[in-house]
């Protein structure tokens, strides 16, 4: 197993920072961003607590179809790899449904969306989440691409998320 | 993203007879990083701690801490854990300090929580942060975390999740009524000193006076989920947590005052609180004390209630604490 995301994640975890949602794309550090629709008007905070990922309020003023926490990968290359997933920690006031999937951009442009098996629900005690897909079962997944992310889907509605820590797996 | 200067923190620690378990608490706290200065209170030990026995135990990171990080002092006769916090307080150099127990265990949440506070401008300023802790009574049921009692009080006031959260004067009420332990709070060391806050000199019960003071009187109060240390109970032995005696209602002259001074104070939510903790901790005490000191206590309850309960919250505590105040002899 190894951890597949960018030094500055790591620096991002070990030093407290916070700021304001706004618009439609927040970047927390260099390759952890949210996008979200624009059509939700999307305002709210985030702290990154010491030791900690990213406590997340996030308050839509309208409806909108969605909502991605884009955590960037250092992995164009597939190639020797048969599983990928994550192992997280998180914990939420009320109930949250994530949907995590890996990201892989096409050369064209556009990308491919396959996600992780197993619907995560954060809840009021923090707990552990794992998943993984098996990679060479896979169908149309790019084993080469110019780049590619985690996605966590979020609802479309208001969030209070705790996001404890987040490791990428490979094997 | 800024990196922020580490707030120092002083830790406080009164020992009799705990080199045992001090010396790895010593380790921990050397290894956590923001503990600029150790101020142990040797409670008269036998034998005497010894510093240089304590750091050699205590492990590399405790030996590689500069000359005077480590301070002990020693009362040649014990006068018990707040006596010795007090004194301890007045040696204290670093701006924020932490009362721990002898046989406590730091937790790396600790230093983070700190990080928080040095990076957020709130954390500056606040009185004091309290924050989450384990109780070892939870070992057994694997169960990691505070008791039910004060997790109920914490989910209510809608603070159990958040590394730092700024907490109201309707939260206040409701953490006040956790258990008053001196050690889940990291305080402004002027704030201390300024408002004349510490601990009742008795050998038990010498932290209440500390916490509910602590909630009145501070004007910025935070809540932390994180948990910071490991407190230690040990249902049976010589500990002063274990000394049932009517030495206990030694405590409540310190409630009589502590009830005054709430009901003058400027947090009206703190009133009820308070009154409905001392209730709590009575029926505790009476549960605990031989039969012959009971009436001793009802009587010490009987006058309190007189005095300090209005008509108001006695309707409300009747409906709510029913039993427990027939336990008490209170109708």
């Amino acid at each position: 197993m190894s951890l597949a995301y960018p030094t500055a994640f790591r620096a991002f975890l070990d030093n407290p920072a916070q700021g304001a949602i706004h618009g439609k794309h927040t970047a927390f550090c260099k390759g952890l961003a949210l996008h979200v629709d624009p059509d939700l008007q999307m305002a709210g905070n985030w702290r990154s607590p010491s030791g900690r990922l990213l406590e997340l309020v996030l308050r839509p003023a309208a409806s909108g179809a969605w909502t991605g926490l884009h955590l960037t990968l250092d992995l164009p290359d597939l190639a020797g790899l048969r599983f990928l997933g994550l192992a997280a920690r998180a914990v939420a006031p009320d109930e949250v449904l994530i949907r995590a999937c890996l990201r892989s951009g096409l050369p064209g442009g556009g990308f491919l969306d396959h996600f992780l098996p197993r619907h995560w629900l954060a809840h009021d005690e923090a707990a552990t989440h794992h998943d993984l897909i098996h990679l060479p079962s896979q169908n149309a997944l790019p084993v080469q691409a110019p780049w590619r992310e985690l996605v966590l889907f979020l609802p479309c509605r208001a969030v209070e998320l705790h996001l404890h820590d987040l490791a990428i797996l490979t094997a | 993203m800024s990196a922020a200067a580490p707030l120092a923190l002083a830790a406080v620690i009164p020992c009799h007879n705990d080199a045992a378990t001090l010396a790895p608490l010593l380790g921990a706290l050397a290894r956590l990083g923001p503990v600029a200065e150790v101020v142990v209170i040797d409670d008269a030990s036998s034998p005497p701690l010894c510093s240089t026995a304590l750091l050699h135990d205590a492990g590399a990171e405790a030996r590689a801490m500069p000359p005077g990080w480590l301070r002990i002092l020693r009362n040649s006769f014990p006068v018990g854990a707040g006596a010795a916090r007090n004194l301890g307080l007045t040696l204290v150099t670093a701006p924020h300090v932490i009362f721990l127990d002898a046989d406590d265990m730091a937790l790396p949440d600790l230093a983070h929580l700190m990080r928080d506070l040095a990076h957020d401008p709130a954390g500056h300023c606040a009185d004091f942060c309290i924050f989450q802790h384990h109780d070892t009574r939870g070992d057994q049921e694997r169960l990691w975390g505070q008791r039910p009692f004060d997790d109920r009080l914490w989910r209510q006031a809608g603070l159990s999740h958040g590394a730092l959260n700024p907490v109201s004067e309707t939260q206040a009420a409701l953490l006040a009524q956790t258990a008053n332990y001196p050690w889940n709070k990291i305080y402004r060391t002027a704030f201390l000193r300024d408002k004349g806050i510490g601990c009742t000199p008795l050998m038990v019960h010498n932290d209440v006076e500390l916490h509910w003071r602590s909630f009145l009187l501070a004007d910025r109060i935070l809540a932390s989920d994180r948990i910071g240390v490991v407190h230690v109970v040990r249902p049976s032995g010589n500990r002063l947590t274990n000394r049932h005696t009517a030495e206990r209602l030694r405590l409540f002259p310190v409630l009589d005052a502590l009830a005054t001074e709430i009901a003058l104070g400027a947090r009206p939510a703190l009133a009820e609180a308070f009154n409905t903790f001392v209730w709590g901790l009575a029926d505790w005490i009476q549960a605990h004390l031989p039969p012959a000191d009971r009436p001793a206590l009802r009587a010490c309850a009987s006058r309190f209630w007189l005095d300090h309960t209005s008509p108001a919250l006695r309707e409300n505590l009747r409906a709510r604490r029913g039993p427990l105040l027939e336990r008490l002899g209170i109708g």
